[in-house]
Parts: structure tokens; C-alpha cells; sequence
């Protein structure tokens, strides 16, 4: 191969992998069905800040470790930014850079007043010992203290963190600021401020637009079945909520396995062994009438609903013109790459998309922070009915959007979150 | 990475473009000679080079999309008059448009794009397809692009389809 085809390679490879040249992508197509100028698009592909730390860790071998970080705020006209910190080996810039701008969109899909954010920090958890990363991310939270808080910037747990790590953030930012700091951050424990009924809000939503989508098509959740990909947080709590609700989960599936029972699963039942099983997984569980099948079976399963709940990049062109379910709701971040997307919108199946689907963790944090602010808390019940309101609501926008502009739902989704960026854009208009 | 909710593209993308490669260069180009043509602007090899793109990317499609019943290029690079600035007007006669087509389409195309600017080395055009997508409903009465399907006035030079999808769409017409 000459040397210019291999430059070009490396080019394609790279455009093709970066999340960033996605995004910006998405936004030029929603864009130019909005018909929004060239210079409007522009300022919404390009993030407004970018912010790049380095953290030294003294490591408990004695010797010092220097870690980069990033924050990045990629929109704070409709509301202070807001997004997840992810601690991983392959976080790159422009990773957070697009995850930031797909968080303004999600904010605005769900209409909360919050804009996107996003940050990470280049390491491997699994490497460090608690007092290491303890330390890292009170470092961190030092590093990039000056341009956050309660009302320019708002982080929460994404990959490999959790509530713990957001309770020393919190403390970090408390002790350095010299005031309580509860509303810098969400998704921390309860008894420092967390919202009650946080862990279930991803999985209560995708419940909650299921049980809307159906109702769009004249049926109700008794009765039809589901099969659920993924039996995480997310997976877990919608197959739950939907089993109580009277919809017959069929099959479920995790990176263990899959369990098909043609009359509906015990869902209560099964979650209770995956809460006692050592790796919280499926695999080993009995029941009458249940038989085990291939993980990735349950994607094909003869089902009025498909719940991909695990990871991106699950249903392809390889296996969508296979897949039965009348309705797929993406509760897992792209879990339908663009070949399947068209297959599946050519055989008519209707696809909610995750931007949409798996707002309720978002729509949740956002409570977090409302009751920080207000230092009044609400009951877990509250919290339900409220995120009921605001996902119904929004699914209500999306599917009005789909039906006058004749798009998909996923188009939709983009187009109304992109609309309201626009229009906060317009009426606030461009300093100086 | 986990957990992007992003468009990925499969490898198939990638082989499309070098596929294209090859297709060009067994037209009697080397591959030097087709890099170092492309980048001096050679009308022949650009246009040779994209009807070679846009012959994959038709492949690529109907692999995904049994709706495509006609897929045609047409102006510059259909005349062999190609420069580094034009784009390759296509017209996808589809049964039924989709919104997920669409997107796909302008995902390809930002994609490809990059690769072409890297290997002719010009930084135009803006975009590197103008893709013109026409239902059955548009080539019946002739309407928008729909009308230059059989038109006598502007030539479309029809790319190949695979097999299937051809009988179909000849049982259709």
C-alpha cells in the first residue's frame, strides 16, 4: 500500500472512531432539517470550555503518579452544565468533548434547565488501591474547582465511578470553598444529600416511555411481552417496574447468559438471586419452565418490546433484520449502530432512542440538586411521581415532533433538543 | 470505550474505501500514479476515483437497505469533468425514504470525506456527496428529483446493484 493510503488509513480510522466528529455529525443533519444557519450550528458543535488538569497522586508505594484530566462545559445557555466524570484508561478529549455535547442535548430533550458537561480522568480503578483513588479524585476536584459548582457546573458518576467518589467530591469542594458544597455534584449518598430514588430513575424511565410508546399504538403494558437485554441497574429495575406494571418478561439476558421462559419470568424472584449471587449475575438461576439460552438470543426473541439495556453497539446489521419486537427502547447509551437503525426504520419497528429512553438518571440528578439548593427533601414517592411528569412530558415533544416533521423518533429527539438549544441561543443572542 | 451513545460506523466502511482504491486503479492507474494524479487535480482521476466511491458506497447501501430500487451519479464526475472542488450528485431511488437512511448518509459522507481530503490533499469541497434521496411515489409523477429518473435531458449513469435487489426493482419498473 503507498504511503498516502496509509496516511489516509490512519485518518479514516481515526475520523471514524472519534465520538466528537459523531456528534458533530448528528448536529449538522438535525440542524439542516431545522433549517438553523451555518453560524448558529457552529456555536453548538464547538464546546465553551475545555479544561485540562494534570494530578499528582502520591501513590502508596511512596512515588508520585501525574494524571490527566479534562472538564469539559460544552453549553451553559439553557442552565448550568451538567454531566458525569468517568475514570478510565481510554478517556480522550475528544471523548469528553462529544459526551458533553450529547449531555446539552439529552438536558434539553427532557427540558430541565441544566446545559452538558462532561469530564474523566485517563487511569485504570481497577489498578488503584481506595486510598489512591481517594486521592486522585480529591485532587482532581481541587484542579478543576475554580470553574464548577452549584450553579456553572454540575458533575456525576458515569463509568467506573459511583456515589462514594461523589461523596469526596463533595467534601473536597465543602472544606476548600469553607460552606457546604451539597449541590456540586449528585448521584451522592443519601445521607449526604443524595436523592431517594436515584439508582431506580434510569430504569423507572425506560418504564415509563415503554408504557408511553405502547400507549401511542393503542395498548396497554398488561399483558405484552418484554425481553430485556442487560440486568444491571437499568435493566434490573425496568423488567421489575414492567413485571409489576402486568407485562410478561419473557427473557433477560446478561454478560452471563440468558433465560427464556415463554410464560414470563419471576422477575422479583430473580432479582433476589442476582442481589445474593457473588458476581450479581444471572447465570445459574432455576425455575420451572425457564431455559437457559444464548445471551445474545434475547435480542431476536418473538416480543412485543426489546429493552437493550447493556452496552452500546448491540444491535447491527447482522442481527436487525432479525429482531421481532414491534418497539425497541434504547435504555443502554447506543445499543444501535446506524446500519441497524435503517433496517429496523425499513421494517417499521419503532426505535425510542436512548437520548430519550435514559434521561431518568438526568431528570433524577437534577432533583438531587433542586433539594441540595433548597435543603428540603423529598420522599421517594415524590421523586417517582415528578419524574413520571417530566419523562411523559418529553416523550410527549419527541412523538409530536416524529409526527409533523415525518422523522424518526431518534431525528426527533435531535431535532427538539437542538431547537431549544437554538432558541435559548436566540433570545439570549451573542456577548458583546 | 463503553457507554458512548455514538454512531458507529462498522468495518465495512473502511473496506469501502479501499475498495474504491483498487476499483480506480484496475482502470489502469498504479497506485502512485492515482495519488499523485489526484493530487495535481487530474479531472480523469478524480472523476474515476469517485464513481469508484460512489459504485461501493451503492453496495454498501443495498447490503443494509433492501429498498434501494435504483441508485444513479450523474454531473461532473458522470462526464469525467471532476475537480478537487466538485461533489458527486447522486440520486438513491428508494421505495420508502427513511430518516435513519438520511443519517447514515450524512455520517458516511462526513467520514469519507476526511479520507479524501487526506489522500488528494485539497481541502474542498465541503461536502463529498449530494445525495439526492427519491421515493416511488416521486419518480412516478416526476416530481422534484424524482423527474430526472428517465429524464432525456440529464443523464444518469445507473451504478450496479447487487443481483437481488436488481431483479426486484426491474419487476417493479
Amino acid at each position: 500500500m503507498a504511503r498516502e493510503e496509509r496516511v489516509m488509513t490512519q485518518v479514516l480510522q481515526a475520523v471514524e472512531a472519534n465520538p466528537y466528529e459523531m456528534f458533530k455529525t448528528q448536529v449538522r443533519l438535525a440542524g439542516e432539517k431545522l433549517g438553523l444557519s451555518p453560524d448558529l450550528l457552529a456555536i453548538i458543535e464547538t464546546p465553551e470550555r475545555v479544561l485540562e488538569v494534570s494530578i499528582p497522586v502520591r501513590m502508596d508505594d511512596g512515588h508520585i503518579e501525574v494524571f490527566k484530566g479534562y472538564r469539559v462545559q460544552h453549553s451553559s445557555v439553557r442552565g448550568p452544565c451538567k454531566g458525569g466524570i468517568r475514570y478510565h484508561p481510554a478517556v480522550t478529549v475528544d471523548e469528553v468533548k462529544a459526551l458533553a455535547g450529547w449531555m446539552t442535548l439529552k438536558c434539553a430533550v427532557v427540558d430541565i434547565p441544566f446545559g452538558g458537561g462532561k469530564g474523566g480522568i485517563v487511569c485504570d480503578p481497577m489498578k488503584l488501591s481506595e486510598g489512591e483513588l481517594e486521592r486522585l479524585t480529591r485532587r482532581y476536584t481541587a484542579m478543576i474547582l475554580p470553574l464548577i459548582g452549584p450553579n456553572r457546573d454540575i458533575p456525576a458518576p458515569d463509568v467506573n465511578t459511583n456515589a462514594k467518589i461523589m461523596n469526596w467530591f463533595m467534601d473536597t469542594a465543602t472544606v476548600l470553598r469553607g460552606e457546604p458544597m451539597y449541590a456540586i455534584v449528585t448521584g451522592k449518598d443519601v445521607a449526604v444529600g443524595g436523592a431517594r430514588g436515584r439508582r431506580e430513575a434510569t430504569g423507572r424511565g425506560v418504564m415509563i416511555i415503554t408504557q408511553e410508546v405502547l400507549a401511542r399504538l393503542g395498548k396497554k403494558l398488561e399483558g405484552i411481552t418484554v425481553a430485556v437485554q442487560g440486568f444491571g441497574n437499568v435493566g434490573s429495575v425496568a423488567a421489575l417496574l414492567l413485571h409489576e406494571a402486568g407485562a410478561k418478561v419473557v427473557g433477560v439476558a446478561d454478560i452471563s447468559g440468558g433465560l427464556y421462559n415463554p410464560n414470563g419470568l419471576n422477575i422479583p424472584e430473580l432479582v433476589e438471586y442476582v442481589a445474593r449471587s457473588p458476581k450479581r449475575l444471572i447465570a445459574g438461576y432455576t425455575a420451572p419452565g425457564v431455559s437457559p439460552i444464548p445471551a445474545d438470543e434475547v435480542l431476536t426473541l418473538d416480543v412485543d418490546v426489546l429493552i437493550p439495556a447493556a452496552l452500546e453497539g448491540q444491535i447491527t446489521e447482522r442481527n436487525a433484520d432479525r429482531i421481532k419486537a414491534k418497539v425497541i427502547v434504547e435504555g443502554a447509551n447506543g445499543p444501535t449502530t446506524p446500519e441497524a437503525d435503517v433496517i429496523l426504520e425499513e421494517r417499521g419497528r419503532i426505535v425510542v432512542p436512548d437520548i430519550l429512553a435514559n434521561a431518568g438518571g438526568v431528570v433524577v440528578s437534577y432533583f438531587e440538586w433542586v433539594q441540595n439548593l433548597q435543603y428540603f427533601y423529598w420522599d421517594e414517592a415524590e421523586t417517582n411521581a415528578r419524574l413520571a411528569q417530566i419523562m411523559r412530558r418529553a416523550f410527549h415533544d419527541v412523538w409530536t415532533m416524529a409526527q409533523e416533521k415525518k422523522v424518526s423518533l431518534r431525528i426527533a429527539a435531535q431535532m427538539l433538543a437542538l431547537s431549544r438549544v437554538a432558541e435559548a441561543i436566540r433570545l439570549r443572542g451573542i456577548f458583546p | 470505550m463503553i457507554d458512548t451513545p455514538s454512531l458507529l460506523l462498522g468495518p465495512k466502511v473502511q473496506g469501502l474505501f479501499a475498495r474504491a482504491l483498487e476499483r480506480a486503479q484496475s482502470k489502469g492507474f498504479g497506485e502512485e500514479e492515482l495519488v499523485g494524479a489526484l493530487r495535481s487535480g487530474d479531472p480523469w482521476a478524480h472523476s474515476l476515483f469517485r464513481y469508484a466511491l460512489a459504485q461501493e458506497l451503492c453496495t454498501y447501501l443495498a447490503g443494509i437497505c433492501p429498498g434501494i430500487r435504483r441508485v444513479y451519479v450523474y454531473g461532473s464526475t458522470a462526464e469525467n469533468r471532476a475537480g478537487p472542488a466538485s461533489d458527486v450528485d447522486l440520486v438513491l431511488w428508494v421505495q420508502k425514504k427513511s430518516t435513519a437512511l438520511e443519517s447514515l448518509l450524512c455520517r458516511v459522507d462526513a467520514l469519507l470525506l476526511r479520507g479524501y481530503r487526506a489522500l488528494s490533499g485539497f481541502s474542498s469541497p465541503r461536502s463529498l456527496f449530494d445525495f439526492h434521496i427519491v421515493d416511488d411515489e416521486e419518480v412516478a409523477e416526476r416530481k422534484g428529483y424524482g423527474a430526472l429518473v428517465n429524464s432525456v435531458w440529464t443523464a444518469l449513469l445507473p451504478l450496479q446493484l447487487p443481483e437481488r435487489i436488481k431483479e426486484e426493482s426491474q419487476a417493479f419498473t
